[in-house]
């Protein structure tokens, strides 16, 4: 009798205890532990399918979980997702240094080649994509955010994660010494070089060397490079049927190719120019700075009605042509 | 005998010489003033003579007002019409050079009792004042390199479009003089460079301060000169008429500086004038080491030097970033930084970022403004390098860091068109100088002859040596043969007539417009004026109360109060941000939270401007997103620009627009009654031709505005703020109406009215009966 | 020491060589140093207010040193080929000139 009781309990315990195990610690408060002890040691948490559904698709929860998905494989080729998974990093980073950090929050990203289960529940076949879990309910359609709207940069995550879940984080940049570092290299630079060619700074007496430069400055600005600097266009533009446009077509833009031609262009001109007084100027052989003069004239005269023609091109209405239209 | 002879000879073709050159330069200056001033009056022509645009009307209104206070009333005036209800100090806070030169000629004209309105004068001010932008460019390139490159610069100055952009008649703004200041200031600069006389860096710092005056540009005038000195000095170009010169200017332009209230402290504080004073020190510490060189010998001077130099430098140097850093100077203010940093605006300040003269510029602006100048002021600038000195150095660093500054905004294109002006005159001088002067090369060595012969020079003696190389210099200058003389010189003038009818064309197709007025061409080439803006304006002036406060976005404000002279919430002076943010979160949130901040703001009307009657594409419904975007800089709470865009991102009027945008104060006020108007009969009802959409929302209801007056293209809409006693107030029939009577009388107890006793009785014909006591 | 040698040199050639018109405006430039001098300490012991006052009374200093400087300059006969045209007279001129104007101001500015 007494061994049977025994043997019953310890089959009992042995059930209750297996049971334990095969349910996975899913309580909440421990759940919340085991999270904010992993986002202690990284503030981004890599989920693979088990892990996403335990923490993000359990119930209940009472804290919301900003997960990107990405692929950050070599072979996937996504350009994209590493500057978006530099920028989440960043956000990642500042709300744990941040004010407002709390258990409330958690940031965790899903590869596609460790949880490609979770694309198809999730129905996602584009990367990056940053969807906010919310503690109740499903997420709705706001809280994907829309990258090609408002971009990834750390700043838009931020505002987003804040009008989901009205949590502020002030995107905190690491101080990016490159630029100062950059100015001591190129001061270093010089200085060293001055210290080298003391003895013959003959060189910095050349003014032809100076003329050079000045006027490679003035050809790169007034060709609008700062334009090109500041808004970033193509190249080129290849539309639809595969046709090339090298000039734009309106006159508030400019693609780079377009841009070196105006530069080789005026530069033609000036060259032209200064081909004929040197030539009118000069002594040596006659018959070569004729030859020179009418170099120049034929420069100056082409490449401005070239520049003339694509200005024309540019504008509605231009009545004036030189040589050609 | 002979000699004397020859000598008056050689003198008097001297003087005629000198005589014909003259005359040919005023002619030429005399032409070039009036092609300026004419190139400048299409607008006049087309239209009439009014005040175009939006800055100007505010500087018009000043400047009536300073004829009919009085300067001294000007200086110390408070504007409670504008930035309704904080008012502005315009005294402080405006340049007053234009004011004052316009003030100034209307004073005189009057005193000689021509009586010009002051309107006539505001409007042909600029013209006028380009006259004199040509003939100051004329001396600056003369002392630069020569009269002929002069004349060449300051032809191309009166037409060039960069210049008349900011300059046509009736665009009265600062520019219009500040360019003439810049040029002659330069003109008085280099002469006293070159020569080192006090007397021109007094007139320079003078001219300086009639600068500082008239445009906030002045900043480009002092760090470019202290630029200038600092580059010479590397340049070992040490004289001691550079140190005369820049001191004196210095320390009276400084001085002179700081008497604009506007200005006020800011030449010791900010850091924008630091080079200036950076440079006046250092150059005091050259000129003490060269004295002590020219006491000392070498070694010794060599120790204190190395001694005094690098502490002296060191010392300046942490002075200055240990004041930077404890705040007594400031940094630089965001205007400028901008220009380094050029991400900068758009992250931290939204509203610099939005105008649309601050973007940069592409090749196409370039050519536009400047036609042939672009690709021939880089050989000039060649040319100055080839030959420099010192006052070359200077165009020199003006042409690399104007051309910087232009295409960096194309704002900044006026600043780098008198340079371009003047390099391209100085090239074109070079050119034809040597390809048409030629000409006549035979006779110059003829009278050289003459004068060597009477000068005494040792070639007299050498007489017979003189014809051979005459011949030999002549073969030598013909090697470019007649032909191709005639053929380049052809080519430059038509060059040169490409230019002027390019700039004729520019102007009169892309700067002439006065912007209050707008004209369309139909198919048949009648011309359509659309006066709606005047309109509106005169109908506030007409029908409104003197004192009523007009709420609109601040692209209006100064033509509001110059013309319809009401009292505005935000102008154009974009001075408090916070205040346009207030205005943009009432423009943009829907009309229970508008009208709040509206009774807040006592606001009696609205104006909206809407283009889509006639396809106008500077509406406020185009400029809607800024509105959002700077109100929700301030209450980013309330206002979420994502709110507007549909789910898609797009931002539409139609009926798949967000329903925030179709319920805004803006939208409403825009598209009242919009729904019920057909344009012609093919399309429906309510299309926007700016948008070409059918509106989302045709059936709007007002409650809290009413409507006022829509002028005759829809281009202006006024709405009038209903007083909270005016609107939903409920309707009792005349039957249940009943007058509550709560009058307790105090002399007795029953309730009774009082009588009055011994009431007279008025029996009509007959005199009441009066008691004479 | 080196340097008080070099100081001590310097002074010896300094009154040896300088014509006594020169003296004059040195002894000159030395007042009007201390009166900036003075100026300028005043100013850090009482306080900056009334700050324009106490500018164009700086700034006055300054520019009358600075215009005096450059009257020596002008006057000195070794400069005579580096100011082409501009004899001591002109110089003068030009200083009494530059100090109207700046004293105009001057006036306007110390409030």
């Amino acid at each position: 009798m007494r061994r049977l009781l025994f043997t019953i309990l310890v089959i009992l315990s042995v059930i209750i205890y297996t049971d334990s195990q095969a349910r996975k610690p899913s309580s909440l408060t421990e759940r919340v532990q085991q999270l904010t002890d992993l986002a202690s040691k990284k503030s981004v948490l890599r989920f693979n399918t088990n892990k996403f559904r335990e923490f993000v698709k359990a119930n209940p929860r009472n804290y919301s979980v900003i997960v990107m998905f990405t692929a950050l494989a070599p072979q996937r080729q996504c350009q994209i997702c590493r500057q978006a998974s530099d920028e989440y990093t960043i956000v990642a980073n500042s709300f744990r240094y941040s004010q407002s950090y709390s258990n409330k929050l958690f940031f965790g990203m899903v590869d596609f080649d460790e949880g490609s289960e979770v694309y198809q529940m999730l129905r996602l076949n584009t990367a990056p994509v940053f969807i906010h879990f919310p503690p109740k309910g499903k997420p709705k359609a706001a809280d994907t955010m829309d990258i090609q709207r408002i971009g990834f940069a750390a700043e838009a995550i931020a505002r987003w994660i804040n009008d989901r879940t009205d949590i502020p984080i002030r995107v905190f940049r690491p101080p990016n010494y490159s630029g100062t570092l950059a100015i001591i290299i190129l001061f270093s630079f010089v200085g060293g070089f001055l210290y080298l060619r003391r003895n013959n700074l003959e060189f910095l007496y050349n003014k032809t060397m100076w003329g050079v430069w000045a006027l490679f400055f003035c050809f790169a600005m007034t060709s609008g490079q700062m334009w090109n600097h500041i808004r970033g266009p193509p190249f080129v533009h290849k539309n639809q049927q595969g046709q090339v446009a090298y000039i734009h077509g309106s006159s508030q833009g400019q693609f780079v190719f377009e841009t070196y031609i105006i530069m080789a262009l005026n530069g033609a001109v000036v060259l032209g120019m200064i081909l004929m007084t040197e030539a009118a100027k000069g002594k040596g052989d006659p018959r070569k700075r004729k030859f020179l003069a009418i170099l120049g004239l034929i420069l100056i005269s082409v490449f401005f009605s070239l520049l003339l023609s694509i200005f024309r091109t540019k504008t509605q209405g231009y009545p004036y042509s030189f040589l050609f239209k | 005998m002979s000699q004397a002879g020859t000598k008056k000879g050689a003198v008097s073709k001297i003087n005629k010489n000198v005589a014909i050159n003259s005359l040919i330069v005023f002619v030429v200056l005399l032409l070039a003033w009036v092609a300026g001033f004419a190139s400048r009056l299409f607008a006049v022509i087309r239209f009439e003579s009014i005040i175009h645009e939006f800055d100007p009307w505010f500087n018009y209104r000043a400047t009536a007002y300073m004829v009919k206070h009085g300067f001294y009333n000007f200086l110390n005036w408070f504007d409670e019409r504008a930035w309704y209800p904080l008012g502005r100090i315009v005294g402080g806070t405006v340049y007053p050079g234009l004011m004052l030169t316009s003030g100034s000629i209307h004073y005189i004209l009057h005193l000689l009792h021509i009586n010009v309105h002051i309107r006539d004068i505001c409007v042909f001010l600029a013209p006028i004042f380009s006259g004199l932008t040509a003939i100051s460019t004329y001396f600056l390139t003369k002392e630069l390199w020569s009269t002929g490159a002069g004349l060449f610069a300051a032809c191309f100055i009166a037409i060039v479009p960069g210049y008349i952009s900011r300059s046509v008649a009736g665009s009265y703004d600062n520019e219009g003089i500040a360019i003439f200041a810049l040029q002659f200031t330069y003109f008085l600069w280099i002469k006293s460079v070159k020569t080192g006389s006090v007397f021109w860096a007094v007139a320079a710092s003078l001219s300086y301060f009639y600068m500082v005056s008239a445009w906030g540009g002045y900043v480009f005038i002092i760090n470019l000169i202290p630029l200038h000195v600092f580059v010479l000095l590397l340049m070992g170009r040490f004289s001691n008429r550079l140190f005369t010169s820049y001191t004196t200017f210095y320390i009276l332009g400084l001085v002179m500086s700081m008497q604009i209230p506007f200005v006020g402290f800011q030449p010791i504080r900010t850091s924008e004038h630091m080079a200036a004073a950076g440079v006046f020190a250092l150059l005091f510490a050259v000129a003490v080491l060269k004295y002590l060189q020219s006491m000392l010998s070498k070694s010794e001077f060599k120790s204190l030097v190395i001694f005094g130099g690098l502490i002296a430098a060191a010392v300046v140097f942490v002075t200055v970033v240990l004041l930077t850093y404890a705040g007594y100077i400031a940094p630089w203010s965001g205007r400028f930084y901008s220009l380094w940093d050029t991400g900068y605006a758009k992250i931290h300040i939204p509203i610099i970022a939005s105008v649309s003269e601050h973007q940069p510029t592409t090749w196409f602006s370039f050519f536009f403004d400047l036609h042939v100048l672009i690709p021939t002021f880089p050989a000039g600038l060649w040319y100055c390098i080839k030959n420099v000195n010192d006052e070359r150095v200077f165009v020199i660093l003006y042409a690399l860091s104007a051309v910087y500054f232009a295409g960096v905004m194309v704002r900044l294109m006026l600043t780098l068109t008198p340079v371009v002006c003047m390099l391209s005159g100085v090239a074109f001088s070079v050119i034809l100088e040597l390809f048409v002067k030629d000409e006549d090369s035979n006779s110059h060595p003829d009278t050289e002859n003459d004068e060597t012969s009477h000068g005494g020079k040792r070639l007299y003696d050498k007489a017979g040596k003189v014809p051979k190389i005459i011949k030999h210099e002549s073969k030598e200058q013909d090697a470019i043969g007649p032909n191709l003389r005639s053929i380049a010189a052809v080519v430059f003038v038509l060059l040169l007539m490409l230019f002027a009818v390019h700039c004729t064309w520019v102007t009169s197709n892309a700067y002439s417009s006065p912007s209050i007025v707008l004209a369309s061409y139909g198919s048949d080439g009648t011309r359509q004026i659309l006066d709606d803006f005047r309109e509106a304006y005169f109908w506030l002036s007409q029908n409104t109360a003197d004192d009523a406060r007009v709420m609109s976005w601040w692209d209006y404000g100064y033509q509001i109060a110059g013309m319809a002279n009401r009292t505005t919430l935000v102008d154009n002076n974009t001075w408090n941000n916070s205040h346009i943010a207030l205005v943009g979160k009432a423009m943009s949130s829907n009309e229970s939270a508008a009208y709040e901040i509206m009774t807040a703001l006592d606001v009696d009307y609205v104006l909206v401007i809407f283009g889509g009657v006639i396809g106008y594409s500077g509406d406020d419904i185009n400029k809607f997103l800024w509105m959002v975007r700077i109100a929700e800089g301030e209450h980013p709470k309330d206002i979420k620009e994502s709110d507007y865009f549909t789910e898609h991102g797009e931002f539409r009027v139609d009926a798949e627009g967000s329903p925030t945008l179709l319920n805004c104060l803006m939208y409403k006020l825009s598209y009242y009654k919009f729904g019920e108007l057909k344009l012609d009969y093919r399309t429906a009802s309510g299309y926007d031709r700016t948008r070409n959409a059918v509106i989302g929302n045709k059936d709007i209801q007002l409650t809290y505005l009413e409507e006022a007056y829509t002028t005759e293209h829809w281009l202006v809409r006024i709405y009038r703020v209903k007083k909270p006693d005016e609107f939903n107030r409920p309707r009792i029939p005349v039957a249940n109406r009943v007058i509550k009577s709560t009058f307790v009388s105090k002399k007795n107890s029953k309730r009774k009215k009082g009588v009055i006793k011994n009431k007279p009785v008025i029996v009509k014909g007959k005199k009441p009966a009066v008691k004479t006591q | 020491m080196a340097q008080t040698n070099v100081l001590l040199k310097f002074y010896n050639e300094y009154s040896a060589k300088t014509s006594r018109k020169l003296k004059v405006i040195d002894a000159y430039l030395f007042y009007i140093l201390l009166t900036g001098i003075i100026q300028f300490i005043y100013c850090i012991l009482v306080g900056t207010f009334p700050f324009n006052s106490f500018l164009s009374g700086f700034i006055s200093t300054v520019s009358c040193f600075v215009l005096g400087v450059c009257l020596r300059l002008q006057v000195n006969p070794e400069n005579k080929n580096q100011f082409y045209g501009i004899s001591p007279e002109r110089g003068f001129a030009d200083f009494i000139f530059a100090h109207c104007i700046l004293h105009l101001v001057v006036m306007n500015f110390i409030g």
